[in-house]
């Protein structure tokens, strides 16, 4: 016991001595603190001291327009997903995750293995607690306001039932986990039978509601019929006391709550004491998932092997054949292994590029047939292309993580960072592309002026926004810090908002003036090519000078 | 017998990794662990330090048996891991205090530890954290939590990968002056040299199975080879086998 109380303390200490070391880490851990802090102690004191920062409406107006039921449903429905999620995961591999190192020093130890539960459990308890409260004790507390109930016990109440009802699906998950997973388990037949039963429950219930939904046409009536008045509220009716407690104070009943939260604090100290009695060595059956999870922390953020650690969990790591022919010299040869690996290793995200386009544009053409809409309609494109872009962040970042193989390839900087942002945009420009047929043929009422110029746009700001991304990731190279990747983000989104701003104005004043469509290309062109140019010269140079495990 | 693994049966879900698999270790002396990949070492060294639990068989330590007395088992191990993952967010000394901690040896902990960081040349690195130490100096970390507590059975597997010259020098002369302190010490390795010079016994695995057990010149007869045959040879010999026959093997976690 003593023990892991010391490596605990001192892993605690530790921590924060080293974020506030190094500047790197401790400026993002200030400005979080500054930025976050302000607003989260002020909703406190709304929770504490119960006065409504918007004005109170009471009840009735406040939930006008909102069936109490319906609402009822909707917080029962997430929670029993979670829960029962959590369930179902239990019974097909292990599931509690002990570090590398536990499983190295403190497994093989004299230490006492319920006593590692304990502290494990405690832990995962105490982030439970962390992450409710933040919710309900910081996020809700003004709707709790504005629907004039009391703020500050019915706040207390919905952060005690949502934690001790986490703890509770928690302690019976690693119990059927422990007991039914378990190599030597007589139980593995019951955990295939309680598998079949959760799914059977989740079934009947989504049935149910399309039944409803197709008698009735109401998706709130129908969710309401299929939760509310269904079997599901029963079975899980420890999540129905928690959606009680959580609607209650909107709802302004709230009788009974002490009752409703000393029924789940009792559930959750019964089903902790049943799991620490089971017999099992539950080192086994966690070694697998954690074995899984440190290989992914070492990957730190490196998007490359996180994939590959998905293809070997679906069992086809192996491939004959190269599903792109060779290409290139130098750093160009770059552009080919990312597509090999892309085109390998990711390959349900291309099948989103080919397919998530024309079932948007589909569904545009088919639902929103306001000509208004139709006609502007391609300036989505430049949106998503845009979000797309912004997030290729985390792409460049894992790339550049190979660092002993690109550094070693003879050529300069400027073109191993322009040979990794072209492989990257080379699936903008597809999606770009797809996006633009797919206007084209289901979007009738597009203009397709409009589509030259967001095509044309998307095309070029994807790949300004890219090279634009690889200066934040060279400066802030180490994706295993997480306080680093604060820092990167920020930055991204400023550059990506300036870099996007001459394309804009070119696009916006250009068209007003229906400006021919090649003049316009000639401009993006020439101002993206500029910045890419800039972005690309000063990424090189950071590259040249880079080195992913300084610290 | 200090450690003596009888009939050890394990199965990863459907997988054989250890078949009936008996090994024992006096007091004493040096039994060297040898096979191919995914013979079945690292899952035998798991089922002897309770990290995983046998299937079949009975595993006694010191005459206790780990199933019934598990945590007095335990204390009488010491296990250094093939690639070995000290926390990284503790210092040196602060990683040997836990260790000592573990094992409830902390009156011992303070000429102990000293004594060790300078043989293995981690004095100057007893403040800093595991996270800067390089991938051998961890690895040395690992082996000095290991002779922190006076264990009568030493588990080492592949302990001198990544250890430079000097560490696998003095790492040796420990395992040595171990077994002359009565240890028992069973040692899963691939360095074949090191471990025809160092130890007693050879256990060779294949697939999960024993196939030869015995001193070098027991390894010779039993490949039928001569005196002059090296324990590669031997190994080579005698752990070749048809693809045909080769199993999926178990990948160390």
């Amino acid at each position: 016991m003593r023990a892991l109380a010391y490596l605990q303390l001192r892993l605690f200490v530790n921590s924060i001595k080293h974020i506030a070391r190094s500047p790197k880490r401790l400026i993002p851990a200030i400005l979080l603190a500054v930025f976050v802090l302000p607003s989260l102690l002020m909703n406190l004191a709304i929770a504490v001291m119960g006065v409504p920062r918007y004005g109170s409406y009471g009840h009735k107006e406040y939930l006008e327009g909102l069936q109490a039921e319906a609402l009822w449903s909707g917080v029962f429905a997430l929670l029993a997903l979670v829960v029962v999620y959590t369930l179902y995961n239990a019974l097909s591999e292990g599931l509690l995750i002990f570090s590398a190192s536990h499983i190295d020093f403190v497994f093989p130890s004299p230490v006492n293995r319920r006593v590692v539960l304990i502290f494990k459990l405690l832990g995962d308890y105490s982030k439970y607690a962390m992450y409710a409260g933040f919710v309900f004790l910081f996020v809700i507390p003004p709707f709790f306001g504005m629907a004039g109930g009391p703020v500050f016990p019915a706040a207390l109440y919905c952060w005690l039932g949502t934690v001790f009802l986490l703890i509770l699906a928690t302690n019976v998950s690693h119990t059927l986990n422990i007991a039914t997973t378990y190599t030597a388990s007589r139980f593995s037949a019951a955990g295939a039978v309680v598998r079949t039963a959760i799914l059977a429950l989740v079934a009947a219930t989504v049935l149910a509601g399309i039944y409803h939904y197709r008698q009735s046409g109401d998706a709130l009536a129908s969710l309401v019929a299929s939760v509310y008045a269904g079997a599901a509220r029963v079975i899980l009716a420890p999540v129905s006391w928690c959606a009680n407690l959580i609607v209650g104070p909107l709802t302004g009943q709230t009788a009974g709550a002490v009752l409703l939260v000393a029924a789940l604090g009792l559930l959750a100290i019964a089903s902790a004491l049943v799991l620490l009695a089971r017999p099992e060595n539950f080192y086994e059956p966690s070694l697998g998932i954690s074995g899984r999870m440190a290989r992914l922390k070492a990957a730190g953020g490196n998007l490359a092997a996180l994939r590959i650690e998905a293809m070997k969990r679906r069992r086809n790591a192996s491939y004959s054949r190269s599903p792109v022919p060779p290409f290139g010299r130098g750093a160009s040869a770059l552009i080919w292994k990312n597509l090999v690996t892309r085109t390998r290793a990711s390959r349900s995200t291309l099948a989103i590029l080919f397919l998530l386009p024309p079932l948007l544009a589909a569904a545009v053409g088919y639902f929103a047939r306001e000509p208004e809409i139709q006609r502007f309609s391609p300036f989505a494109m430049v949106y998503v292309v845009w979000i797309v872009s912004s997030a290729s962040q985390q792409e460049l970042r894992s790339e550049f993580r190979q660092v002993d193989i690109i550094k070693a390839i003879p050529a300069s900087g400027f073109s191993v960072v322009a040979a990794q942002v072209f492989s990257q945009w080379l699936l903008v420009a597809v999606l770009t592309i797809v996006g633009a047929l797919s206007v084209l043929v289901f979007i009738p009422g597009a203009d397709h002026y409009f589509l030259g110029i967001a095509t044309l746009g998307s095309l070029t700001i994807g790949f300004v926004c890219i090279a634009a991304s690889s200066v934040p990731v060279l400066l802030y190279p180490d994706a295993r810090d997480k306080w680093q990747l604060l820092i990167p983000t920020w930055i991204t989104m400023i550059v990506l908002a300036l870099v996007i701003g001459p394309s804009a104005v070119i696009c916006a004043v250009l068209a007003v003036f229906r400006v021919n469509l090649a003049i316009i290309a000639l401009s993006l062109i020439a101002i993206n090519t500029a910045l890419s140019w800039g972005a690309l010269a000063i990424s090189g140079r950071l590259f040249e000078r880079f080195d992913p495990t300084a610290d | 017998m200090a450690l003596d693994i009888q009939n050890l049966t394990k199965y990863y879900k459907t997988t054989l990794a250890v078949d009936e698999v008996s090994i024992s270790v006096a007091d004493g002396e040096i039994v060297g662990l040898l096979g191919p990949n995914g013979a079945g070492k690292t899952t035998i060294m798991r089922c002897v330090t309770g990290i995983v639990q046998a299937t079949h068989g009975e595993i006694l330590v010191d005459g206790l048996s780990l199933r019934k007395r598990e945590q007095d088992v335990k204390r009488r191990l010491a296990f250094v891991p093939e690639v070995p993952n000290p926390y990284e967010m503790l210092t040196v000394v602060e990683h040997l205090r836990f260790a000592a901690m573990a094992y409830d040896t902390e009156p011992i902990f303070d000429s102990r530890h000293e004594e060790l960081l300078r043989r293995f040349e981690l004095h100057d690195r007893r403040n800093d954290l595991v996270l800067s130490l390089s991938k051998g100096m961890k690895q040395k970390l690992a082996i000095i939590c290991a002779f922190m507590h006076d264990a009568k059975v030493l588990l080492f597997d592949e302990p001198l990968i990544g250890i430079d010259p000097k560490g696998v020098r003095e790492l040796k002369d420990m395992i040595v002056e171990a077994r002359a302190n009565g240890c028992a010490i069973l040692i899963g390795t691939h360095m074949l040299d090191t471990a025809e010079r160092l130890c007693d016994r050879i256990v060779i695995l294949r697939q999960g199975r024993k196939i030869a057990e015995g001193d070098l010149d027991d390894l010779q007869e039993r490949a039928k080879m001569g005196e002059d045959a090296t324990l590669e040879d031997v190994f080579l010999t005698l752990t070749e086998v048809d693809t045909a026959d080769e199993g999926p093997g178990v990948p160390s976690a």
